[in-house]
């Protein structure tokens, strides 16, 4: 499955809350999704809740607007993305490398 | 004992209260080999008998090439319905068959069940998509059954329980194993540690109850053998009738166990005793398929010969002619060379007159395999060429190919010069369908010679027909009515009706196209003279080709009735090949016509379950375009794909598309535009020969909007010619008038038209989802010093909170009003399946079962309240 990331944009500010906002809209949500064969894997809001950037695994496009279409859930565009992180280049990072990163946060 | 499956049998039940008031369902129950779906099945038929309401069951058969419509004969003989059965006999009647089934489930209210989905003949999974379209009009619950463990994506049932799987009263369950407590219930009172029996069994309630039965202290490794334990307890009598039992698939007749082991009475009642046969309908059967598939796999080779061939010889006393398929079944197990030859061409005939290609494919290989043994080279040959044929017919084009050239090998060196021409010329539209285009002339160029330097016959008559073709798919309009006359006035002369057909169709298509004929009426008269000649091929064929000529033309209205009538034709007849071309160019329509979602959504589905290269390469095309448009990732992958199909056919009418598709990605893109160039003006020197004013008219515009005019050399469409001769507006009206949204938008935006007329086309891109389009725009316009842009409304009403489009809203708020299907066709000027169509998919998105719970749920969502105003004013 390929890996896709959902901008959206809430102009109420509601951002993920809404779709979660109980078990049973969740469990809704989850079903649709199945039924467009996405699976939803974790999003990501802004602090104002107008905004957000929601990870899926789905096998094409198409089938992330139907989940949405499904989910009445609005699309600003929808990316394909692949995971980088510091262990993608093959080595684990240096001790100094996350300790500086430990450090920004 | 039925343990926990009380949700999914009061599902089925529920709706049986349902269907009796005339709104029957299709349940599909999925779930791994012993899982309990016959078990759900049959309390669900003692459920519906305890109300009264009669139940049936049909099975689909694990035979080496199944029965076609296997199940519905089952139940047909079982009911009995006279109609069906008459038509069931008489073989080639399929869509009076399935207008006859319609029409027995619209009457008494019955629960039928379709045993074992995962092994059903082509024929029945056509019907099943039949039915499955008209369900909630019926006064019947059908419940399917199926192995979900050992499909993939492709296989045919898990596309036809993904295309049915949104339609009105269609319900889909899938049974989980066991809990824990349920096979502590079950293992209760034994020896067995209960604990130990799930980790085993994974609460799989057969492998549990098997366990359980074979009764071992230490619990068996594999459930083979625990069945081969539980056989080995039985008498030797009642082990050899169970052997017998294993040898044939699915159900025994106990006339059948008594003729094959004499005085086996009580042995039979022991393995009935036993659990491990049950009684069904006039026969036995294994308790599970499983079980009788270890037993016949346990069989020392020559005694399950020997035990085929017994079978065989019951059957052929009883004669029976429905029993053909069971009858190669055990000819083949049997090694029997000669029963393979009487059996397999005459079963092959059958399935093919049913609509079951692929089944029809199969017996022709066995009467092929049977013939090396049996008969000369040239009897081999001709059971593969039919073998080819039929595989030709089911999407089976790699295997058509291989078999063909069998075939003209064997001919060649038989020196058969008729055949070795005829085989070329089905070669050749092999050949085109998959694309290869160079080859495809080739063959067909190979055959007319080859064949007109013999005495005049048939075949030549074929291959120029088909040489036609070749010609006709390369708008090669000269060369069309040069073979295709010839073909006409030889097949006129040797009475050959269907060569006539299929090249006058040709003719038709060629004058249509080229606009000698203006209103296709030598086309609708080919396919008339098809309809009436009950050559059903042609008719489903000629009405894709008017339908593609329509779009051609850009007469969209025509064009949509002709497809969805060509598809529901093609569909009742079994035409799988032509309802994907179909789907494709329906697909091609919407994109035209501005309607993203519905473009997409088709486009999904098609290249989901087609693989013919002209439908992919169409499909691939729309997609890329859509993604492009709407600014979605995936763009190349699906242009680069089409792209190098339409290379290997080398027809315009799918480079020039593919072609210009590239260019427009490019420019709304920004990426890869030398290459995207280059490759449409090439294309557009094969446009410019051929003379085709749209595709060619295209490509000089994105080629201009690219920054790379062509000097005109020929005549082109309007709207295109207007554009390049620098009216914008008029080019714009001009595709308004066609109802071509983007384009008219795309013509204004890419000249130096007036600020209000461009701030209009932004708004028009985003209203009908361009998102990608309108952002280039609106770039293209900042740099000219527009700055007062509509940014789009804000992102929560830009879609409406059931992102229904347009259409659906106003095919919704006529719905409010209460008008009917045909009222609203009439209305917005479509056809009745088009709104049948919206209407599903406002309740789709919706999630409403009806119309009702349609219109409450959008009063809820303030939907109506405001498409009302606007669309709906002339009556308010």
């Amino acid at each position: 499955m390929r890996r896709y990331v959902v901008e959206r944009s809430f102009a109420d500010g509601v951002g993920m809350s809404a779709a979660v906002s109980s078990a049973e809209t969740c469990r809704a949500t989850l079903e649709a999704n199945a039924r467009a064969d996405v699976t939803w894997i974790h999003s990501y809001v802004s602090g104002d809740g107008r905004k957000s950037f929601c990870l899926y695994e789905a096998p094409t496009p198409e089938a992330v607007r139907r989940a949405s279409t499904l989910n009445r859930l609005p699309v600003d565009s929808i990316t394909e993305v692949r995971t980088l992180d510091p262990y993608s280049f093959g080595s684990p990072p240096p001790k100094s490398a996350l300790a500086g990163a430990k450090q920004a946060i | 004992m039925l343990l926990e499956r009380n949700e999914q049998l009061d599902l089925i039940l529920d709706n049986l209260d349902v269907a009796i008031r005339g709104r029957g369902a299709l349940v599909f129950v999925g779930g791994e080999a012993g899982i309990g779906k016959t078990a759900l099945v049959n309390a669900a038929v003692a459920g519906a008998r305890d109300r009264g309401i009669e139940a049936f069951i049909g099975a689909c058969d694990p035979l080496a090439t199944p029965r076609p419509l296997g199940p519905l004969q089952d139940i047909a003989y079982e009911l009995p319905d006279p109609a069906i059965i008459e038509l069931l006999d008489r073989g080639p009647a399929r869509f009076e068959l399935f207008t006859a089934c319609l029409k027995m489930l619209r009457g008494r209210p019955r629960l039928l069940a379709f045993e074992d989905l995962h092994w059903a003949d082509a024929a029945t999974l056509d019907l099943m998509t039949y039915l499955g379209r008209r369900i909630a009009t019926t006064r019947v619950v059908l419940v399917v059954t199926y192995r979900d463990d050992e499909l993939d994506q492709t296989h045919p049932v898990r596309v036809l329980t993904g295309e049915l799987g949104t339609g009105e009263q269609v319900f889909r369950m899938t049974l989980p194993p066991l809990s824990q407590a349920a096979v502590t219930t079950l293992a209760t009172g034994r020896s067995i540690d209960a604990h130990a029996l799930y980790r085993l069994t994974e609460g799989n309630p057969f492998f549990a109850t098997e366990v359980l039965a074979a009764g071992t202290a230490g619990v068996p490794s594999a459930v083979r053998e625990a069945v081969m334990a539980r056989a080995a307890r039985l008498s030797p009598q009642a082990r050899e009738a169970l052997e017998v039992a294993a040898v044939a698939p699915q159900r025994v007749e106990l006339d059948l166990l008594l003729t094959l082991c004499p005085d086996s009475e009580a042995a039979i009642d022991e393995c009935q005793r036993r659990g491990i046969l049950v009684a069904d309908g006039g026969g036995l059967r294994f308790r599970h398929e499983i079980a009788r598939d270890v037993i016949e796999h346990s069989l020392p080779a020559a005694q399950r010969r020997a035990l085929n061939r017994r079978v065989l010889a019951w059957l052929r006393e009883r004669g029976s002619d429905l029993e053909l398929a069971r009858a190669v079944h055990h000819a083949v197990a049997g090694d029997d060379w000669d029963a393979v030859l009487e059996f397999a061409p005459a079963a092959a005939a059958r399935a093919a007159a049913m609509g079951a290609h692929r089944e029809s494919a199969a017996h022709y290989g066995a009467a092929a395999v049977a013939a090396e043994h049996r008969r000369s080279p040239s009897d081999v040959a001709d059971f593969v060429y039919r073998q080819a044929c039929a595989c030709s017919l089911s999407d089976q084009m790699a295997e058509s190919l291989v078999l063909f050239h069998r075939a003209l090998d064997i001919w060649q060196q038989a020196g058969d010069v008729r055949r070795v021409g005829d085989t070329l010329a089905r070669l050749c539209r092999v050949q085109l369908t998959i694309g290869n285009g160079a080859t495809a002339r080739e063959a067909g160029d190979r055959a007319v010679a080859l064949l007109e330097a013999q005495p005049a016959s048939p075949e030549l008559a074929r291959a120029l027909s088909t040489r036609a073709g070749v010609a006709a798919r390369a708008n090669e309009y000269d060369d069309v009515l040069r073979y295709g006359r010839r073909a006409v006035a030889l097949a006129e002369a040797l009475g050959e009706e269907e060569t006539a057909v299929h090249a006058l169709a040709y003719i038709g298509c060629a004058e249509f196209e080229r606009g000698a004929d203006p209103d296709g009426s030598l086309l609708t008269a080919a396919i008339e003279r098809a309809r009436v000649g009950g050559l059903d091929e042609h008719v489903g064929r000629s009405m894709l080709n008017l339908a593609s000529v329509q779009l051609f033309h850009h007469d969209y209205p025509a064009a949509r009735a002709s497809l969805d009538a060509g598809i529901s034709y093609a569909d009742e007849h079994g035409f799988d090949v032509f309802v994907g071309l179909m789907r494709a160019e329906r697909a091609r329509l919407a994109l035209e016509t501005g309607d993203l979602d519905a473009a997409a959504d088709e486009v999904g589905a098609v290249l989901r379950r087609y693989q013919a290269q002209d439908t992919r390469v169409v499909a691939l095309t729309v997609l890329g375009r859509a993604r492009a448009r709407r600014g979605d990732p995936g763009v190349w992958e699906a242009l680069d794909e089409a792209w190098r199909i339409a290379d290997g056919t080398q027809e315009i009418q799918y480079l020039g598309p593919a072609a210009a598709a590239r260019l427009e990605a490019a420019l709304l893109l920004s990426s890869r535009l030398e290459e995207s160039v280059k490759a449409a003006a090439a294309t557009l020197d094969l446009a410019e020969a051929r003379g085709t004013p749209w595709q060619a008219g295209e490509l000089y515009a994105w080629l201009a909007r690219a920054g790379h005019p062509e000097p005109i050399t020929m005549e082109l469409a309007e709207p295109w010619r207007r554009e390049l001769a620098g009216e914008p507006r008029a080019a714009a009206e001009a595709w308004g008038a066609l109802g071509c949204r983007y384009e008219a938008s795309m013509a204004i935006l890419w000249a130096r038209a007036d600020e209000s007329d461009a701030r209009e086309a932004v708004d028009q891109l985003q209203r009908i989802g361009a998102r990608q389009a309108a952002a280039v725009a609106t770039r293209r316009l900042r740099e000219r010093g527009i700055r007062r842009i509509p940014r789009g409304a804000q992102p929560t009403t830009l879609v409406n909170p059931a992102h229904l489009t347009r259409r659906e809203l106003e095919v919704l708020s006529l719905l409010a009003q209460g008008l009917s299907n045909a009222e609203i066709a009439a209305r917005l000027f479509v056809s009745t399946k088009t709104v049948e169509h919206h209407v599903g998919s406002v309740l789709a998105k919706l999630h409403a079962r009806g119309r009702v719970g349609a219109i409450a749920e959008a009063r809820r969502l303030g939907l109506l309240s405001e498409s009302l105003s606007t669309v709906a004013a002339p009556n308010s």
